[in-house]
């Protein structure tokens, strides 16, 4: 079943006194359990696919069905509550926020969710545990490395077991040892929790991963491909 | 309550830059108490002070009598009713007679007003009993602004001259027997006080008074009786609150100083605090925060610094006013210049109302200026707050 469907999505922005177009005629079906890639070079429209698929923003043109909700016609608060409730982020950049250490930056999403403290300490040791930083629970996101604030920033998307989990650009700012860890381990939970990740990103690296990678090209998809992913277990294998 | 706990993690977080706005906010907090409660006490001591010394627990005047017109003065007296005398052999009350003169020291002249007051008189708290030292010369009472004007000392001599009942010209004698230091000035500039038998026979009257006064603690006096028109004290004093109320107004306006500086200080906190977390606010509504409770949690932010700054006020403004209230303040004696009728120590007066309204209008205009730059919130594209662009 289809947790992502888009028909015709066209998306605009305005330029000074002209029209941009980011987005033409994009019609995608992602399934449940995917793990896939939108990919493509800088401003080929990949994020703002990404963005729009996250409730984030809506099309100019077009329909966006995620998880059963129509992106277009949601209210700040029902985009809020879809968000909440069933999507993940990952940034490039990880937005940890400063001032919170790991676990409460883990945390937030559950708290938002309203949910009490005990199942809430639980699901956040569980989710640290899983992308392996359990021992820096009480560390602020300025004392970690990049590979770990981005374990963080998977552990955040993760903690509530999220239908969805949207990576944009997750390994472009850590190098290629931690890449690799961390994809293998989106892969991991994928495998293991069988949540869909989709990701936006122009890193070879990711590339190997993906099991469907769709290309865009200015704003429009020029293939979608199927594929065994090609994980490296170790950094030498490269 | 989530928002309250993310909001105060989220200022006590930004370490230094809370603490200097809180520190701002909370000078200004305790300073406007001090200058409001000194304000306050100024204009209770005054008031205080007054009623001791010349209305007691109000005024009976004569029908005639009308400080405001010199000119009637000399006419304004009338012989006291039965039941006035009868207060005043009860020590109740005690009568003031009053003319116009001339007071003449070493070559020079100067109008005054002449009073009677008897000299065993408890009504009030003027040293009347000095009026009772023996001297040739009729005994006289001053106040030192007097002295200072006409250059007269104790013991000092200097003629008066007055009109008695025929309007001839008359005058005779004084003796300065003493020299009252009073913070209440319609009782000293351009006065003397003799005793009241003695001006009677200087105007050749009989048991006449201008006005009379009632002990403060007469709980119901008398609503008039004939030829007099009962003064209540709120009615005497309506000159000097209307005049407190002036300089209670002028005060506002090193309250509005003292509150901008620290509305600045947290409108300044909240505009850069929107500018530089933009990536925070775009990435708080991607986890599914709407923009209502991330403008709620901005909002809150600011207000929680009104909050510490009321809180850190509290720590070290209470000790330090409740100390000043209870040392008082000495004020410079050229204050006195100044139109006010100031005690030696001001007693500052920081009433529960007093604490409540500043509490109330810190925490509410800091919340208000809070609020204000965060309407930028919900105008702001999580997408490019994600971004941390500015549109």
């Amino acid at each position: 079943m289809a947790i992502i469907n888009t028909e015709g999505i066209v998306k605009r922005y305005p330029m000074g006194k002209r029209k941009f177009t980011a987005l033409r005629d994009i019609n995608l079906e992602v399934e449940k359990g995917e793990f896939t890639g939108i990919v493509g070079p800088s401003g080929s429209g990949k994020t703002t696919l990404l963005n729009i698929i996250g409730a984030l923003d809506h099309p100019t043109e077009g329909s966006a069905t995620v998880l059963g909700k129509k992106i277009e016609t949601l209210s700040h608060k029902e985009a809020a509550e879809l968000r909440n409730e069933r999507l993940g982020f990952i940034f490039q950049t990880y937005n940890l926020l400063p001032v919170y250490t790991v676990f409460e930056n883990v945390e937030l999403p559950l708290l938002l969710l309203k949910m009490d403290k005990k199942k809430r300490q639980e699901l956040v040791e569980t989710a640290l545990d899983r992308v392996g930083i359990l021992d820096k629970i009480n560390s602020k996101p300025a004392q970690l490395s990049g590979g770990e604030r981005q374990r963080v920033s998977v552990a955040r998307a993760m903690v509530k077991e999220p239908d969805l989990v949207l990576a944009d650009e997750p390994t472009a700012n850590l190098d290629v040892e931690n890449s690799h860890n961390i994809l293998n381990m989106m892969l991991e939970l994928n495998r293991n929790l069988g949540t869909t990740f989709l990701f936006a990103t122009h890193d070879e690296k990711v590339m190997r991963y993906l099991r469907r990678q769709i290309t865009l090209t200015d704003g429009m998809i020029t293939e979608d491909i199927e594929k065994e992913p090609q994980p490296v277990q170790s950094v030498r294998e490269e | 309550m989530l928002t309250f706990k993310l909001a105060l993690k989220n200022i006590l977080g930004a370490g230094l830059r809370t603490w200097l706005n809180v520190i701002i906010l909370s000078i200004a907090f305790v300073a406007i108490i001090f200058t409001q409660g000194f304000i306050e006490g100024m204009g209770n001591a005054m008031i205080e002070d007054m009623k001791e010394m010349v209305y007691g627990g109000g005024q009976y005047w004569q029908e005639d009598y009308d400080p405001q017109n010199p000119l009637t003065i000399k006419e304004s007296h009338s012989k006291l009713p039965a039941e006035f005398q009868k207060m005043i052999d009860e020590d109740k009350m005690t009568p003031v007679l009053l003319t116009t003169g001339s007071i003449y020291v070493n070559g020079n002249s100067q109008t005054i007003q002449i009073k009677g007051i008897p000299p065993q008189q408890d009504v009030v708290k003027l040293p009347t009993e000095k009026l009772e030292t023996q001297s040739e010369y009729i005994p006289a009472v001053i106040g030192s602004r007097m002295a200072d004007k006409v250059n007269l000392k104790k013991n000092d001599l200097a003629t008066i001259r007055w009109r008695d009942k025929n309007g001839t010209f008359d005058a005779t004698d004084i003796e300065v027997v003493h020299i009252m230091h009073t913070s209440v000035q319609i009782v000293d500039n351009g006065q003397i006080w003799i005793p009241i038998q003695q001006l009677r026979s200087m105007m050749a009257v009989n048991n006449h008074a201008t006005f009379t006064i009632l002990k403060r603690d007469i709980e119901t006096p008398m609503a008039a009786a004939s030829g007099w028109i009962f003064k209540p004290t709120d009615n005497l004093l309506e000159d000097v609150i209307k005049m407190l109320e002036t300089k209670t107004s002028a005060s506002s306006f090193m309250y509005i100083v003292l509150l901008a500086m620290g509305l600045l200080a947290i409108f300044d906190t909240q505009v850069l605090s929107i500018f530089r977390r933009k990536k925070e606010i775009g990435t708080l509504i991607a986890l599914g925060m709407t923009r209502r409770k991330t403008i709620l949690l901005f909002t809150l932010e600011g207000a929680l610094h009104g909050l510490l700054g009321l809180l850190v006020g509290a720590i070290y403004g209470i000790p330090a006013l409740a100390w000043i209230a209870n040392k008082g303040f000495k004020l410079p004696d050229m204050m006195d210049q100044f139109g006010f009728a100031l005690s030696a120590r001001i007693y500052p007066s920081f009433g529960l109302k007093l604490l409540l309204m500043t509490t109330i209008l810190v925490l509410g205009s800091v919340t208000i200026v809070s609020f204000l730059p965060t309407r930028r919130i919900a105008k702001l594209e999580p997408t490019d707050a994600l971004q941390g662009r500015t549109q």
